[in-house]
């Protein structure tokens, strides 16, 4: 029984990676392709229709440096459609990691982000901005409530997971199983005061509120995208390296302590991480639902649960999602926008439910 | 040579109730010591104090001289491995995945085929060969349990590269095999505590436990009831006391090996109940075989 002295693998082990790098090799190569049409297409799509050679040239310009700043399809592109491309990327990307990584920590398919308090607490935030603070600031700067809006939502989202991970900690261990039900408790009081404010609120305060409830990448610009790409680009850094940890966690938490790993350290880079990215992305683009129980579900079904080609993955499909989703969003009903939770509901949910019904793997 | 684990007066507290009472033990390398004991009798929990898991309420475990909590996780997981007492299916992994998972945390220095090396070995090791591809969630409670048994193994041979001196923990690990597969897995394990890796088990199986054992601990109500060589700690009296049932005791081959059969029983009738007495006749097989 010694393996020192023999090393050689088997060739039927060795046969399972193989496969296994050829199948986590053609997903990515899959996505990187619908990620390249769909960016393509949305790039070009709009009010300007530009098409697609134009759209790839004017892109090699730019990134060369010579872009022809007089030239109209580059004006609209690069001025507008691009900045918003890029959030919706980055955005896409944050929501399906983060819902990959709260399935991976609460080891339940149905979790999403909104289960660490970050989403009730961002909603009752900007509800507060929208309603109560128009009565504080308005009357001379209607504006004002887009400018408080962002960072009430963001604040809102990190305090409410703040709060329930010091709920759910005694003695340096977080219990999962408490977090969730702190923070069903919480998603209930959130709720109640959000319908509170819908109660107070006026007309046009009601319609401000709705359209942030399912989300919007109208307000994306480069200025708006320079702030928080470096924070969301950060915490996408940090995911691969959590990977490790959520696979280990998966074979339960005893387990994973047995195996050597941190597992506090774990949980808590894991909280962290989805507390400021989704808090960031929906201080942005509102709350956008759905991406982050679709993405991963549909990418596990192809690659299994293993974190290190699922978190990546999960990345990529999100930004095409939203990509896809931003690009219907406001082409459908031109020259209005759809909320792109919409969006993301209607064109998601029927996927889903087509490939849980074909029932090529099982979930759980 | 130091022992290699030496718990001392431990005990363990929730609530008012103590799952474990003042109980100490001390590991030697090689050996096998197997822990007995009624439901509830505070087993489990025990051996996750052992293993790092749960902290004691009161006393001191050291490994190796140092107390528990001075070890880092990691280099606990070169000495030990642990084969826990549930297995619930997770998102979907391959049973090769689910090995190779159980590396994660100690095998990330070695190199890729040392790593399969291991796998290979303890899959083999656990009657897996033909199942390495299988998804972890189709699989039987018993084949599930040979996987839990497979990646302990394979984490013992990764850790076993930068630590002579391992600790093999089992918790109920063949309540749901086949006797073959019972029997297998218990062999596997002597082999590694011949190999000098010794070998703590919690085992419900009376016969299995004296068969493997090195020494025994009987424990009830969170106490030591028993402790030392099978054939010396088990007997008519400690079934009695302990586990509650009347029992003789067979004299097998090999002669000092202790055994029971449960063929003999005859269930016992609440004193003094006249439905009890009346029915008794009729539905007890053995007795009506008997007269």
């Amino acid at each position: 029984m010694s393996i020192a002295g023999d090393l050689s693998p088997p060739a039927s082990l060795e046969e399972l990676v193989r496969r296994r790098t050829v199948l986590v090799g053609s997903t990515v190569a899959v996505v990187a392709a619908i990620f390249a049409l769909v960016a393509v297409v949305s790039l070009g799509t709009g009010a300007l229709a530009i098409p697609a050679d134009r759209v790839v040239a004017i892109l090699a310009d730019f990134a060369a440096g010579g872009a022809d700043t007089n030239d109209r399809d580059t004006l609209v592109l690069l001025s507008i459609r691009l900045p918003r491309l890029l959030t919706g990327m980055l955005i896409g990307a944050t929501l399906a990691v983060g819902g990959a990584l709260m399935q991976g920590l609460f080891r339940n398919p149905l979790a999403d982000p909104g289960l660490v308090g970050v989403s009730s607490g961002a909603l009752l935030a900007a509800a507060l901005t929208i309603v109560v603070g128009d009565a504080l600031l308005a009357r001379h700067a209607v504006a004002a409530g887009f400018v408080a809006l962002p960072p009430a939502a963001f604040v809102g989202g990190l305090v409410t997971t703040l709060l329930l991970y010091t709920v759910a900690t005694r003695r340096g261990q977080t219990s999962i199983a408490t977090m969730l039900l702190a923070g069903i408790a919480v998603q209930a009081v959130a709720g109640a005061g959000i319908g509170v404010l819908q109660y107070l609120s006026d007309d046009r305060q009601l319609r401000d509120l709705t359209f942030w409830t399912m989300g919007s990448l109208g307000g994306a610009t480069w200025s708006k995208l320079a702030i928080v790409a470096p924070v969301l680009l950060a915490c996408l850094a940090v995911v691969p390296f959590l990977a490790r940890g959520l696979n280990a966690l998966l074979l339960g938490e005893a387990e994973a302590l047995f195996m050597g790993l941190s597992v506090q350290r774990i949980k808590f880079a894991t909280i962290a991480v989805v507390a400021l990215g989704i808090g960031t992305a929906v201080s942005v683009g509102g709350l956008i639902g759905f991406v982050g129980i679709v993405v991963p579900h549909v990418l596990r079904l192809f690659v299994g649960s293993d974190h290190r080609a699922l978190l990546p993955l999960s990345a990529a499909g999100g930004a095409v999602l939203l990509v896809g989703a931003d690009t219907l969003a406001r082409t459908v009903v031109a020259p209005a926008e759809l909320p792109i939770g919409i969006v993301t509901a209607v064109i998601g949910a029927p996927f889903f439910l087509w490939l849980v019904a074909s029932g090529k793997r099982s979930l759980t | 040579m130091t022992a290699l684990i030496e718990a001392c007066e431990v005990s363990r507290v929730v609530g008012r109730r103590a799952l474990v009472d003042r109980v100490s033990l001390t590991v030697e390398p090689g050996e096998t010591v197997i822990l007995l004991g009624p439901n509830g009798a505070g087993k489990t929990t025990f051996l996750r104090m052992l293993a790092g898991e749960l902290v004691p309420s009161a006393g001191t475990i050291a490994w190796e001289d140092a107390p528990i909590a001075r070890w880092k996780p990691r280099s606990l997981a070169a000495k030990r491995a642990v084969m826990s007492q549930s297995h619930p299916p997770t998102f979907p992994f391959s049973v090769f995945e689910v090995i190779s998972i159980g590396l994660e945390g100690i095998g990330r220095g070695c190199d890729r085929r040392r790593r399969l090396g291991a796998i290979e070995e303890a899959l083999a090791a656990a009657d897996l060969a033909a199942l390495a591809g299988a998804d972890y969630g189709t699989l039987s409670g018993g084949e599930r349990q040979r996987v839990q048994f497979a990646r302990a193994l394979a984490q013992l041979r990764i850790g076993g590269l930068s630590e002579s001196r391992q600790v093999l923990f089992l918790d109920e690990p063949v309540a749901s095999l086949d006797l073959c597969h019972q029997l297998v897995l218990m062999d596997r394990a002597a082999d590694l505590a011949a190999e000098g890796i010794a070998v703590v088990a919690v085992l419900h199986d009376l016969n299995l436990a004296v068969r493997y054992a090195d020494r025994l601990v009987v424990l009830a109500e969170g106490r030591v009831r028993a402790i030392g060589r099978p054939a010396t700690v088990v007997g008519p009296q400690l079934l009695r006391d302990v586990f509650g049932i009347d029992l003789p005791i067979g004299g097998a081959p090999p002669a000092d090996m202790p055994f029971v059969l449960p063929q003999l029983h005859r269930p016992r009738r609440a004193a003094g109940s006249a439905m009890d007495e009346s029915f008794s006749g009729r539905t007890d097989p053995v007795a009506a075989i008997g007269r």
